[in-house]
């Protein structure tokens, strides 16, 4: 018998209210990484397998555990550069249920790669 | 329908892994990884926090210039951060919040700007949200 599980609808703290444990199914963020695009690689993450250097600014991510669809939240933030310009990081339409994406552009709406790329996810996985 | 009473939830075999099942059935998630250990609602105009969890103070360096500081620490700085805001009394969406440059973020702080794309200066915003997911030291 594996240890140890436990089946219930609701959590109760002493003194900080009930939830249900919808919430915390569905309200869990079902990934988040880090992500280096200048020296391509992951520095930390959650249910992400890989990522993918598509293009200048524009970041694929594969999770371990895919999505139930691709009507997922996902919500992602970029650091500003080095030289003190700000990029802008956005979701990119080309995502899936397998592939997180995400674009980083610059001021002149170019693309642009950063060593600071933030992604968390929020929905339901298969 | 079953309820339990706890102010602690720990793992058996690992303290911090309590395995949770997904939606559709097929996979199962760890419950500390998919828990923001920070968030916070920021007022950069008049300063302050609206409201957060695990945020030990907010710090105004200047014009759209944020310091958070966790109280309890994050284990590493390579967690990850997000933001959204709205603008100043116009919802200027060219206020892009980031993570200010030379100032990575570190195990107990994150120093965010908020910079406007248009007019290039740094700007106060009306709301900056934050949350940040990644492990608790």
């Amino acid at each position: 018998m594996a240890f140890g599980t436990l089946k219930a609808d609701t959590l109760t703290h002493s003194t900080a209210g009930s939830l249900t444990t919808d919430y915390v199914v569905n309200g869990s963020a079902k990934g988040w990484c880090h992500a280096n695009q200048v020296s391509v690689g992951i520095t930390d993450s959650y249910n992400v397998s890989s990522i993918t250097d598509s293009s200048t600014g524009l970041i694929y991510y594969t999770p371990t555990n895919s999505m139930n669809n691709a009507d997922y939240a996902s919500s992602v933030t970029v650091r500003q550069s080095s030289t003190g310009a700000t990029f802008a990081q956005s979701l990119n339409d080309l995502h899936t249920t397998s592939r997180w994406a995400s674009s980083s552009k610059n001021s002149s709406s170019v693309g642009v790669d950063s060593q600071h790329n933030n992604i968390v996810v929020y929905g339901d996985l298969a | 329908m079953s309820t339990i009473i706890a102010d602690n939830l720990t793992g058996k075999t690992a303290a911090g892994n309590v395995t949770v099942t997904s939606e559709g059935g097929a996979a199962t998630f760890q419950l500390q990884q998919g828990l923001a250990k920070a968030w916070a609602n920021l007022n950069g105009s008049t300063f302050g926090l609206r409201g957060n969890n695990n945020i030990s103070s907010a710090t105004d360096n200047g014009t759209g210039d944020y310091t958070i500081t966790f109280s309890s620490t994050m284990d590493n700085s390579d967690y990850s951060f997000t933001i959204g805001h709205r603008g100043a009394a116009d919802n200027d969406t060219d206020d892009t919040p980031s993570l200010k440059s030379g100032t990575s973020a570190t195990g107990s702080s994150i120093r965010i700007i908020c910079n406007n794309q248009s007019l290039g200066t740094l700007r106060d915003v009306d709301y900056a949200c934050m949350a940040i997911h990644g492990d608790l030291a």
